[in-house]
């Protein structure tokens, strides 16, 4: 018995030591791509590509699920974006809220004849409206079949060779999207995809759908997420983009050629984590196919998201975001530890697949054997004091360390009272929010073997009452 | 062993401690590195806005000949040179060519010039980038071979600067080096090889036109010979029709659709058997083209040839098809509306509906003017109107015969770019005249089309890739290109 809690207790470790360590190669990554990159972004001519022609015009999809509260403003900031050509496609997925109404009388919106080219089979599509006042403007209203069957519906409907997926509670800033086109433009033969930063708009103040002022939230649930996103975004995927293998882009922000996407027949509709599916997928058959792609993470295209503002439903999201990962990566499971799948199949799938799928079993595992250990002598308190401050002052030192990442960047906090208080919830999100965030990925776990598919309600405050 | 004695000799315990003890310090040095870039970024921030708001009125007085260089050069000569060359760099893009030598002077006198040709020579890459900033806001006025030599850099935000000042400097020396020297292996793409020429403007026509003269041999030659069509046609090259005109029926597909695209921007006045050509073309793209140009040239007799095509199997021909019809005018829409009533194919009755609903004022005329056919029956029943036809049906997916889309074959878009005005018809000679059979060229064409066809110069580079990225093989010496 010894021996065996002796072993479990090395392998957590070890998982500790390869996770940790992981971590600061990526924020070493990070550090480097943003110091340099912040100097190709001063120097991104991003006015010669606003007049530029041969800019791709850009098909936005906002599928909308009663989001009869913000949808007004997020359409406006969409239609005040700086880009050459675009139209603006909203998919109402069988709304009980009025989404629809709301569109048509705030756009004052017609009926056209419903004709599109459906490539992607998707659930009925009751109407399509154009706008009196906004020629960029179509609405889709739709039966309810889900967010990826409205954006199959969006694609299917779309007129330009590129689309930009977002969530219709998602406000993008004025530059966002050309920033996000800029790899389409270097690269146009092998760009397929390409992802923004989200960040919180809880605490910012919102007008006519764009964001006037940055501020931390108020709330403490919101104001730790404002830390986590900076540490997914700004570290986490700004490292993997660096190493060549983007394996997310948000679905509330991401830009991509329709053909490569209509190839893979677009999102699956039987997954609670399609956007991130969808990208493994592409992945996947570019690798199989042997053709030569790019998919990448544009750290300075920022666009901003209402969080979840009480536990409740956070935790709801956390365990629905947990379940698609764990989908995502048992569909697609050969490529673990596959060369043939790259520096994806060898590196950044097994990452995913092991430090952050199977993460909080291993926490789980090795908090309950140190814990045997502890009661059955094997380990003693004083020892287990340090590896629990080592482990904690990690964190916190990560944490801290993506403020520094933000400065460099972005710096988007004016106020130091801000700063102030994110370092406070950097801190402080060790001691107890972390430790919720792991049960209820344990949940999603759970969640996941159980079958449930749901993706569970959040309410919305609306950027109107912002 | 007691606590304190295991800190002391364990190696393990030692170890953990040494690890706090270096996070502990580390966490500090992180936390104060945070507030130092604020503080740094808080007083630029401050320098930024003060050096903004004296260097906008003084530079304004000094381009309008009210206040002496020295006077200019006294007010920004305490700022650090990388950030005089920032904040002039803002005003600099807005100030017309006339007082280009009023900047020239300026920068000169500041020690701009004589900084981003140190700085151009770094080893630093964003201090060669922002060498060749410097000199591409002068439009190549001054040092033009650096921005040439750094066509050549080995980072490709440099080339591509070096590229855009060259693009600024309407030197027509620029295109050989802009079509060769950016296109190293890791090169510039097309779409930002084709906007440098645009902007490079009329400049660069007589070279590129000469280009248009060699055939191309190669995917890649074809490739670049209908992205100079394109080019020509997007910087209002009128003289390239000739050009234009003889690609409609080139055997690479790009170049036709390529040459349509062109012909449509320029507005060229064509023959109705060119378009019908392109109508009935075996690939779906030019199709599309097609028959987008013949409404865009506004060929009123392609009408029921533009109908026809409402029964393509693309989606995207009958797209652009029904589109032209529209843009047509009245015959066109009369003919849309026939189609959306009576048509026995569903797929072109389907596609004309579409479009004439989707226009606010075309659809609200064809609602009145044919009895609200496509109304929703609960609208449409008080307003007297027949029962509606049956549709194609969303569900049919009706696959293209080449499957995909393409960039080429989406309608044009109608306001990306400053639209020539329509022009004159050519004379017939000029339009279907061979290669062989042009106008004989004079002197005054300028650079390079004075030359007889077959005594032009090779082509300064060898195409070898077949994707969008051009790649050089060689490149001649820039030299012998003065």
């Amino acid at each position: 018995m010894d021996r065996f809690i002796y072993i479990i207790d090395w392998a957590f470790l070890f998982f500790f030591v390869g996770l940790n360590t992981s971590y600061l190669i990526l924020f070493g990554l990070s550090l480097a791509e943003i110091f340099l990159r912040a100097r190709r972004r001063i120097s991104a001519d991003l006015d010669g590509s606003l007049r530029s022609y041969h800019t791709h015009p850009v098909s936005i999809i906002a599928p909308a699920f009663n989001e009869r509260l913000s949808i007004e403003g997020s359409v406006r900031a969409l239609l005040a974006l700086r880009y050459p050509e675009f139209e603006v496609v909203v998919v109402n997925d069988g709304s009980t809220d009025r989404t629809a109404q709301v569109m048509i009388e705030a756009f004052d919106m017609y009926e056209v004849h419903p004709i599109y080219q459906a490539v992607i089979p998707t659930r009925p599509v009751v109407a399509i409206y154009k706008s009196y006042k906004e020629p960029k403007l179509t609405l889709i209203d739709k039966v309810n079949g889900g967010k990826a069957d409205a954006l199959n519906c969006g694609i299917n409907a779309a007129r330009f060779p590129l689309f930009c997926s977002i969530d219709a509670d998602t406000l993008i800033s004025p530059d966002a999207l050309l920033r996000l086109a800029l790899p389409f433009i270097d690269d146009p033969a092998r760009t397929i995809a390409t992802g923004g930063t989200v960040r919180v708009a809880n605490g910012c103040t919102i007008r006519n759908g764009q964001v006037e002022a940055i501020g931390m939230p108020e709330k403490p649930v919101p104001a730790f997420q404002v830390v986590e996103y900076l540490r997914a975004f700004l570290f986490g995927r700004v490292g993997w983009n660096l190493l060549g293998g983007t394996l997310i882009i948000s679905g509330a922000f991401g830009l991509f050629s329709r053909d490569a996407v209509l190839k893979v027949q677009g999102y699956r509709h039987d997954t609670v984590g399609e956007d991130m599916e969808l990208v493994v997928r592409l992945h996947r058959q570019m690798r199989e196919d042997h053709v030569p792609y790019r998919i990448v993470f544009v750290w300075d295209s920022t666009c901003y998201t209402e969080v979840p503002e009480t536990l409740e439903q956070l935790g709801r999201q956390r365990d629905r975001w947990h379940r698609g990962l764990i989908d995502s990566i048992w569909r697609h499971r050969t490529m673990f530890f596959n060369p043939r799948y790259g520096v994806v199949g060898m590196v950044i799938f097994p990452f995913f697949a092991i430090f952050e799928m199977l993460g909080p079993i291993v926490e789980l595992v090795g908090l309950v054997t140190v814990s045997i250990s502890y009661l059955l002598g094997v380990v003693d308190t004083s020892f287990m004091l340090l590896f629990l401050t080592v482990s904690l002052f990690f964190g916190v030192l990560l944490s801290v360390a993506t403020l520094a990442l933000e400065e460099i960047s972005f710096s988007v906090y004016p106020n130091w009272r801000d700063l102030l208080r994110m370092t406070m919830f950097g801190i402080i999100e060790n001691f107890g929010y972390r430790q919720l965030t792991l049960y209820w990925r344990l949940r999603g776990m759970v969640n996941y073997f159980r079958g449930v598919q749901a993706w569970g309600a959040m309410s919305r405050r609306g950027f109107g009452a912002s | 062993m007691n606590t304190f004695d295991l800190l002391l000799t364990d190696p393990l315990y030692r170890l953990f401690v040494r690890l706090i003890s270096v996070q502990f310090v580390a966490l500090i040095a992180v936390l104060a590195a945070v507030v130092l870039i604020r503080l740094r970024r808080i007083r630029q921030r401050r320098e930024r806005l003060a050096a903004n708001r004296s260097v906008a009125p003084i530079l304004v007085r000094y381009l309008s000949n009210e206040i002496p260089l020295s006077e200019v050069i006294k007010t920004l000569k305490p700022l650090r040179k990388d950030e005089a060359a920032e904040l002039l760099e803002a005003y600099a893009s807005s100030i017309a060519s006339r007082l280009q030598d009023d900047l020239v002077a300026l920068y000169q006198g500041l020690g701009l010039i004589d900084f981003a040709v140190r700085r151009s020579r770094s080893l630093i890459w964003w201090r060669r980038l922002e060498a060749v900033r410097i000199l591409g806001m002068l439009e190549g006025k001054v040092e033009p071979q650096i921005l040439f030599d750094r066509l050549r850099d080995p980072v490709p935000a440099v080339r591509l600067a070096a590229a855009r000042g060259l693009g600024r400097s309407a030197d027509p020396r620029a295109v050989d080096p802009l079509l060769a020297s950016l296109a190293t292996p890791a090169g510039i793409s097309r779409p930002q090889i084709a906007a440098i020429l645009v902007d490079l403007g009329s400049a660069a026509h007589p070279r590129l036109r000469a280009l248009l003269r060699k055939p191309p041999q190669t995917r890649a030659e074809a490739r670049l010979y209908a992205t100079i069509l394109e080019v020509l046609a997007l910087s209002g090259d009128t003289r390239s029709a000739p050009y234009i005109q003889y690609a409609l029926t080139d055997q690479d597909h790009e170049i036709r659709i390529a040459a349509f695209r062109a012909a449509g921007i320029l507005r060229l006045t064509l023959a109705p058997d060119d378009i019908i050509m392109g109508l009935e073309d075996d690939r779906w793209e030019v199709r599309a083209q097609a028959a987008r140009t013949a409404g865009r040239v506004g060929l009123k007799e392609m009408v029921s040839h533009l109908a026809t095509r409402l029964s393509d199997t693309s989606w995207w021909v009958r797209l652009n098809a029904a589109s032209a019809l529209r843009d047509l005018g009245d015959s066109g829409l009369a003919e849309l509306a026939r189609i959306a009533s009576d048509s026995n194919d569903p797929f072109a009755r389907d596609m004309a509906q579409r479009i004439l609903t989707e226009d606010p004022h075309t659809g609200s005329n064809y609602l009145l003017g044919r009895g609200a056919t496509m109304l929703s029956p609960a609208i449409a029943a008080p307003l007297g109107a027949p029962a509606p036809l049956p549709r194609s049906g969303i569900e049919n997916f009706w696959e293209d015969e080449e499957g995909g889309t393409s960039i080429l074959a989406q309608p044009l878009p109608d306001g990306g770019f400053d639209e020539p005005a329509p022009l004159p018809p050519l004379a017939f000679e000029e339009q279907f005249a061979p290669f062989d059979e042009l106008p004989p060229l004079s002197a005054s064409d300028g650079y390079l089309e004075a030359v007889a066809p077959d005594q032009l110069p090779p082509l300064a580079f060898e195409f070898n890739i077949d994707d969008e990225n051009f790649s050089a093989t060689s490149v001649r010496d820039l030299e012998a290109n003065r």
